[in-house]
């Protein structure tokens, strides 16, 4: 009777991977339920392994296939607007010198007001590379991973 | 840490974080588990490979909404489960959900087993039972999900799914009476 019940009580644990105490103190005493036990157990793990249905070919390339036809997650910026806009910011800070910002400036603030331009170039670079730094961290990291390995190896 | 080492849900996280071909991963690891659920669904290999295909995709669509707490795994086959009723509502083919339910006794003529003897012989008596039935216990049995989460994936209450789980143990256990393991055993 206890063995019955025993052996029911670990057919019902939920837990596929774990034995319940109770059933294991029983082992050591019931060499029969110990021998079913440990082959019912040795089976649920081999199935867990496993899968009823495999297919004939692995499918991962057909699906990466339709994958890298989708668009990335977290670079929703390609790298060519990113240059342009690089492109644009640059230029215009260059630009800068030939317009008439810094003498509507020097109306509103006074004929003494000195902008340095090459503080102004700095901030707006400065900012650039950071912004675009924080957007594809995950190529960044990528490139300083090869270039390390190539220093490496 | 190599990616093939990560979990699923890192690996999804760095999907989301840009790195698209860690994708393959998942894929990889996965791919088994979904075709299973196609094979129970369309019975065939034709079917079943373009509903793996299509599942990954979907995953792949819909992977923002994926909450890196829960298990991939687990949010997998739900999309699958789901995916697959869909599919066979819009499809109206003899291979209606309740109909397969019905006539319950026929097997696939051209169906890829996994090779273990043990799988084997539960299987055989998987294939005997209706669809949401072999559905729960290649989940229970194959893809380690617990009760709770059946239930979430199929929406079949977690006591019709214990008695199924449970009948299987005992139909597995007495399938082993007798196999060549288990006279093995014995003789050690």
């Amino acid at each position: 009777m206890k063995c019955y019940e025993l052996i029911k009580e670990y057919l019902e644990s939920e837990n596929l991977s774990a034995i319940p105490s109770s059933v294991k103190s029983h082992m050591t005493e019931c060499p029969y339920c110990a021998q079913k036990i440990r082959h019912l157990h040795k089976s649920f793990q081999e199935m867990k392994l496993s899968q009823p249905f495999s297919p004939k070919k692995d499918l991962t390339d057909s699906v990466m296939e339709q994958i890298y036809k989708r668009p990335v997650y977290g670079s929703p910026v390609s790298y060519f607007r990113w240059i342009a806009a690089g492109i644009v910011i640059i230029s215009s800070l260059f630009l800068l010198n030939f317009s008439e910002t810094f003498l509507m400036m020097k109306s509103f603030f006074g004929a003494t007001l000195e902008v340095p331009l090459g503080m102004v170039l700095g901030l707006g670079v400065t900012f650039y590379i950071w912004i675009f730094i924080a957007s594809n961290l995950v190529d960044i990291k990528k490139i300083v991973r090869k270039v390390i390995d190539r220093l490496t190896y | 840490m190599r990616p093939e080492l990560l979990q699923d849900e890192a690996v999804a996280r760095r999907v989301l974080g840009g790195e698209q071909e860690l994708y393959a991963i998942l894929v990889k690891r996965h791919q088994k588990m979904i075709y299973s659920i196609g094979m129970r669904f369309f019975r065939n290999d034709f079917d079943s490979m373009d509903f793996t295909q299509d599942v990954f995709i979907r995953a792949y669509d819909s992977l923002s909404s994926f909450r890196g707490s829960g298990m991939f795994k687990y949010w997998l086959a739900k999309i699958a489960v789901n995916h697959a009723k869909n599919l066979l509502k819009k499809k109206r083919t003899e291979c209606d959900i309740d109909s397969v339910a019905l006539g319950s006794g026929e097997s696939c003529s051209d169906d890829i087993y996994s090779e273990s003897e043990i799988s084997k012989l539960l299987l055989a008596e998987i294939e005997k039972l209706p669809l949401n039935y072999k559905i729960c216990l290649d989940l229970f049995f194959f893809s380690g999900f617990s009760y709770k989460e059946i239930s979430e994936i199929t929406g079949i209450k977690i006591n019709t799914i214990k008695s199924n789980v449970l009948r299987a143990k005992n139909i597995l256990r007495d399938s082993l009476k007798g196999t060549i393991a288990e006279e093995y055993d014995e003789v050690l």
